[in-house]
């Protein structure tokens, strides 16, 4: 036998099949596969790096312009400090302490 | 997310179709029978439908993650070899009436008796019928040393299958005398 004629018998020699229902299984997957042939939707179609990156930068963008907060309103009005004037009849009901509170050293407070 | 086609088979559907005959008797030789074949061809489709697009030379690239498949089956239950070319398990009994030149019994002792890598030459140029280069890529050796085993194995074969042969000329013996000598 001949290497040509060798060759034809291992290509044309049976080989082991599976079962139809397994190879249906199998085929009933692959069917409803993406196909290269059939054009994808547009919210499934893959899209370049950069464009994901830009849409990103974008919405980030996006997010910052809208919840940025709120300038502080300016109105026209006198700036007058708010003073608080305590006086003993504030601590009357106050149950008695020990020693008596010694307010006179309290003074306006300041942010420092 | 896969979606629907609209009744016409898929590329991969047709992938499958037109490769079949390769897919399965490389499976089966790898894996020992045609059940975990048909598993292993399985998993090695999800994963390329999971990468999405269809690689350039699909063909070779499903049966190399046919065969690294096997290769991880084999690691994970402690095989003594990473691979196994069995082609008892691929190759059949031909149905009564085909054509078939040559008995089962002879082509599987004959190639049990290749070297593992002539085996698996042979089993992916002549019985899958891959070319040298896809059958270069599947095996990730260059093509001149696929070439190399292939025709060594084909030769080895041949001296097998036909022992009165020696270097592809009939021995003389009785009643083969040259015409001049008779």
């Amino acid at each position: 036998m001949d290497a040509e004629n060798l060759e034809r018998a291992l290509a044309t020699q049976p080989i082991a099949e599976p079962s139809p229902m397994r190879e249906a299984r199998l085929l009933k997957v692959l069917h409803g596969a993406r196909g290269s042939g059939e054009p994808p939707v547009w919210w499934r179609r893959p899209i370049p790096l950069w464009q994901a990156v830009a849409a990103c930068i974008a919405v980030a963008f996006a997010d910052a312009l809208w919840l940025r907060p709120a300038h502080p309103v300016i109105r026209a009005t006198k700036n007058v400090p708010v003073v608080v004037q305590v006086d003993g009849r504030v601590f009357e009901k106050m149950p008695r302490l020990r020693a008596a509170a010694d307010y006179s050293s309290w003074s306006v407070l300041t942010n420092r | 997310m896969l979606a629907r086609s609209n009744g016409k088979p898929t590329d991969w559907e047709r992938l499958y179709l037109d490769n079949r005959r390769a897919f399965l008797a490389c499976a089966t030789a790898w894996c020992g029978n045609v059940d975990d074949a048909a598993d292993l061809i399985q998993e090695a489709f999800f994963r390329q439908l999971r990468g999405g697009e269809m690689p350039e030379n699909p063909r070779a690239y499903v049966l190399r993650s046919l065969r690294n498949l096997a290769i991880e089956r084999r690691r994970a239950a402690h095989a003594p070899e990473p691979l196994a070319i069995d082609v008892a398990a691929t190759l059949v009994e031909a149905k009564f009436g085909s054509d078939v030149a040559v008995e089962r019994e002879l082509l599987v002792h004959a190639l049990e008796q290749l070297p593992m890598q002539q085996r698996e030459a042979v089993l992916l140029r002549a019985v899958a019928g891959l070319t040298i280069a896809e059958t270069a890529a599947v095996l990730e050796k260059p093509a001149g040393s696929v070439a190399s085993a292939y025709a060594r194995g084909i030769e080895t074969l041949q001296r097998i299958l036909n022992p009165e042969l020696i270097d592809g000329r009939r021995k003389p013996g009785k009643g083969t005398r040259h015409p001049a000598h008779r």
